[in-house]
């Protein structure tokens, strides 16, 4: 049994369950968050879309459900919920786009939600979340041509990609519009830094939901995943000590 | 608020399946790890499945951007083409005598002269992009942050451009080395471990039926 790993998740899963009461208690604090260029400016990307009636795209990168980059996937599902919220409403909805099946599944049945709980189920169309490409580079040349042809207002890229995604930052650059995009590869990371107006960097790929809509699950996420972080740190920091003293 | 019995056998099927998972790594009970094989060998099916799902998605995408003649429409009936195509090749294949399944001589023809070449082409693309998002980058956000990026940008491709005979490198390649090996395993491990931490609480927020991606 490895006692380690499930301790380690035991405690992240209480200290979650514990941020959610304690952030549900009356008269609780509202979160304070560190400031996150990228989130931050989201709202500014969604409104110029809506008030210029053109479309907002959000990609879920390449990544596939069911595999190692599920969590990006989903993180990015989180933010879509998010998003669309705001934009169904608009002339033209967001345009979604994955290179997976199962996650493009996903974000349609996410879209159509959204459009439940407008009001406006008959405004919903199957082919606003569709896969791109199956394959890295073709996802990435799909996406290019979609900036110029579904006239975008701005791109929200939040999933697994690799190096194709500067081919969409570079895309979006051109057409002068905004592009904020993230990646659980670390490669993609330097990339998208030096490619993307608003990159998203580490972990601010998963903190979408508590930045945009402040649910109060996704809040208790961020303040879990902190105190980890803290503790993951210090564990490094004194078993480097033990070692250096050689007691480990 | 109205709570729907779909929902919550949903949420139910969702959270139990995941616990059995997640257990099935950390205890050592054969029934668990049995378990856990076969949901993952389902979950294996269901996504094979889902790409055939997903060719058809991106073929009905394409389809209503060409009845519909928006732009770039041409580039959609071209797409369509060459899926119908490509299946055909895959269909016909074994009839012509080359070969059956994924590997055989129609389709690794495509894959090689079409797919790959077509992929090559594009990623060698990526490089001038790169040199201009550097440059636009420089223009646009000027902070200490972006000054470390593109110094450590220009050692390394310094670094590791190969130099004529006799010219001294004053000792960039030690010290793009150096960068490589300390200060940039450093920055990926420290990114690698808050992705790792997001990644363990997305899990958890599925887990804690906090994020619910397969239905309301």
């Amino acid at each position: 049994m490895n006692l380690t790993g499930l301790g380690f998740v035991l405690l992240f899963a209480g200290l979650m369950i514990a941020f959610m009461v304690l952030g549900r208690r009356r008269g609780a604090r509202p979160p304070a968050f560190r400031p996150l260029e990228a989130l931050q400016s989201l709202p500014a990307t969604v409104g110029e879309a809506v008030e210029t009636g053109r479309r907002l795209h959000i990609s879920l990168g390449t990544g596939t459900i069911g595999q190692a980059d599920t969590a990006a996937a989903l993180a990015g599902l989180t933010v879509l919920d998010q998003i669309s919220e705001v934009t169904v409403v608009s002339d033209k909805p967001p345009v979604v786009t994955t290179g997976d099946g199962v996650a493009a599944l996903l974000a349609q049945d996410t879209l159509q939600h959204v459009y439940s709980r407008q009001n406006a189920s008959e405004r919903y169309d199957p082919t606003s979340a569709r896969v791109a490409g199956l394959t890295p580079v073709s996802f990435g040349a799909a996406v290019t041509t979609m900036v110029k042809d579904d006239a975008l207002a701005g791109t929200v890229l939040v999933g697994s990609v690799g190096s194709e995604a500067v081919l969409l930052a570079e895309a979006g650059s051109r057409a002068n519009i905004t592009t904020l995009a993230g990646s659980l590869d670390p490669a993609a990371q330097a990339l998208l830094f030096a490619a993307a107006d608003y990159p998203l960097i580490g972990e601010d790929l998963f903190a979408g939901g508590a930045y945009i809509g402040r649910h109060p699950g996704h809040v208790a996420s961020l303040r879990a995943q902190d105190v980890m972080r803290l503790l993951v740190g210090a564990a490094i920091v004194v078993g480097a000590v033990l070692k250096t003293v050689g007691l480990l | 608020m109205k709570i729907r019995f779909g929902n919550v056998l949903l949420t139910a099927i969702a959270v139990g399946v995941g616990l059995i998972t997640l257990l099935g790594y950390f205890v050592d009970a054969p029934v668990l790890r049995i378990m856990r094989l076969q949901l993952v060998a389902w979950a294996s099916l269901l996504a094979a499945v889902a790409v055939l799902l997903g060719a058809l998605n991106l073929m009905q995408a394409h389809l209503k951007k060409m009845t519909t003649g928006a732009p770039g429409w041409f580039y959609s009936l071209f797409l369509i083409l060459s899926l119908l195509g490509t299946l055909g090749l895959g269909v016909a294949a074994p009839f012509m005598g080359w070969g059956s399944g994924p590997t055989n001589t129609a389709n690794a023809w495509v894959f090689r002269y079409v797919q790959s070449a077509a992929g090559a082409a594009i990623a060698g693309l990526l490089f001038f992009f790169l040199v201009f998002a550097g440059y636009r980058l420089l223009r646009r956000r000027a902070s200490l942050t972006l000054v470390v990026f593109v110094v450590a940008a220009v050692i390394s491709l310094v670094g590791l451009a190969p130099l004529p005979a006799g010219v001294p490198d004053l000792g960039l390649r030690d010290l793009r080395l150096w960068l490589a090996q300390v200060p940039a395993v450093a920055g990926g491990r420290g990114l690698l471990l808050g992705v790792a931490l997001g990644v363990v609480a997305t899990g958890l927020r599925i887990l804690l039926a906090v994020d619910r991606p397969y239905g309301e």
